[in-house]
């Protein structure tokens, strides 16, 4: 025989039924809409930046600034491949709802874990080569006209700022991803 | 005989929608939240009723789902509370919102409190305890072994029994005043 440990908590939403089937289908259709549109405003920031770089590249050719122009062209592709990643890495999480408790909880500590590690390679990594020949080419420009040591002075702090960022990016990730691991092993436990 | 998804659906509605009701509200303290989240559990169960083989009850099928919708629900909400273990509570919660709560008793108020508080497992086994099921049926859904089943059930009746003595006492304290 059943015992209920407060008898009064059973007692609540008694007058619950479930949704009808016909209103779920809808519900679900608008549930794909939630989350299309959530998707477009975070991939509409990396439209915005391929904007910006893309606008940049143009106005770099038509002044003959071949390198710079490469280097932009170069950076928009990275932040292409940043989306794709992004899309990617969003959907190949299997739904799986009807698995044990655990199992779903480990599964999704175990697939942010492994994005959060691979930060570096997917989220970081291709933003790298624009980047890096963007300030290379920039900093031979400014040598030509004023010499190393003044240009190399002039591009080391916004240069030591990006490479910064990408570095604290990196590595709050991985901290994250060890808490995560953490997790994972308090979860293994339990089983 | 094998039952289709629509009548699987039907029958866990009038077995399970209250059940389902109160997880979602415990879950989710904003009623109106509460209801989608309600809705959301109905839609991921029909969704995935096609893939029931009867390798499980219907019962063990539907929480794994609502469970696993209301986990994931959590996982998804920025704000809130930081979440603990169930070893970290001393004291059931103060309510946070009574008066909205007016037909309830102080008690449920509170025990939603402690659940909106905790890891979701440990959520998850209280609640389930609190539905009725055994420690192997909790056991069964949740993927927990029976031992740490055990552990959280023994707490959470822990929990229960100081705070009754405590009001009992309190109470007594008040008449004799």
């Amino acid at each position: 025989m059943t015992s209920y440990p407060i008898p009064q908590w059973c007692d609540m939403a008694q007058e619950a039924s479930f949704a009808d089937p016909q209103m779920i289908a809808q519900r679900a259709g608008k549930f794909e809409k939630n989350i299309n549109r959530r998707n477009w405003i975070e991939y509409a920031a990396g439209v915005l930046m391929i904007g910006l770089f893309g606008v940049g590249a143009v106005f770099a050719m038509i002044k003959a600034e071949w390198l710079i122009g490469l280097s932009l062209v170069i950076a928009v592709a990275g932040i292409v491949v940043v989306l794709w990643n992004l899309y990617r890495r969003a959907s190949n999480l299997a739904a799986h709802p009807e698995e044990p408790c655990l199992d779903h909880l480990r599964r999704q500590y175990e697939h942010q874990m492994k994005a959060l590690r691979a930060v570096p390679i997917w989220y970081i990594g291709p933003l790298v080569p624009g980047i890096v020949m963007f300030y290379i080419v920039v900093t031979a420009k400014v040598a030509e006209r004023v010499g190393w040591t003044t240009a190399l002075q002039g591009i080391w702090g916004p240069a030591a700022a990006s490479f910064g960022i990408f570095a604290l990016v990196i590595a709050a990730n991985l901290i994250a991803a060890r808490q995560l691991k953490r997790k994972i092993a308090q979860l293994d436990e339990l089983a | 005989m094998k039952h289709s998804p629509e009548q699987l659906y039907l029958e866990a509605g009038e077995q399970f929608a209250p059940a389902l009701a109160r997880l979602a509200r415990s879950f989710e303290r904003d009623a109106e939240k509460a209801r989608d989240l309600e809705q959301e559990m109905h839609c991921a169960l029909w969704s995935s009723l096609s893939r029931f083989n009867g390798e499980s009850s219907l019962k063990t099928w539907v929480y794994r789902v609502a469970h696993n919708v209301a986990a994931d629900h959590v996982a998804k909400s920025m704000r809130g509370p930081k979440r603990v273990a169930l070893e970290e509570i001393n004291n059931l919660p103060a309510a946070g919102n009574p008066e909205s709560d007016a037909a309830e008793t102080l008690v449920l108020v509170q025990v939603r409190e402690l659940i909106r508080t905790l890891a979701p497992l440990d959520a998850q086994v209280i609640i389930l305890w609190l539905e009725g099921e055994s420690g192997a049926q909790i056991a069964e859904i949740t993927g927990l072994s029976q031992g740490a089943v055990g552990v959280r059930v023994h707490r959470i009746k822990a929990l229960f029994a100081q705070h009754f003595d405590t009001s009992n006492t309190s109470s007594h304290e008040g008449a004799t005043a």
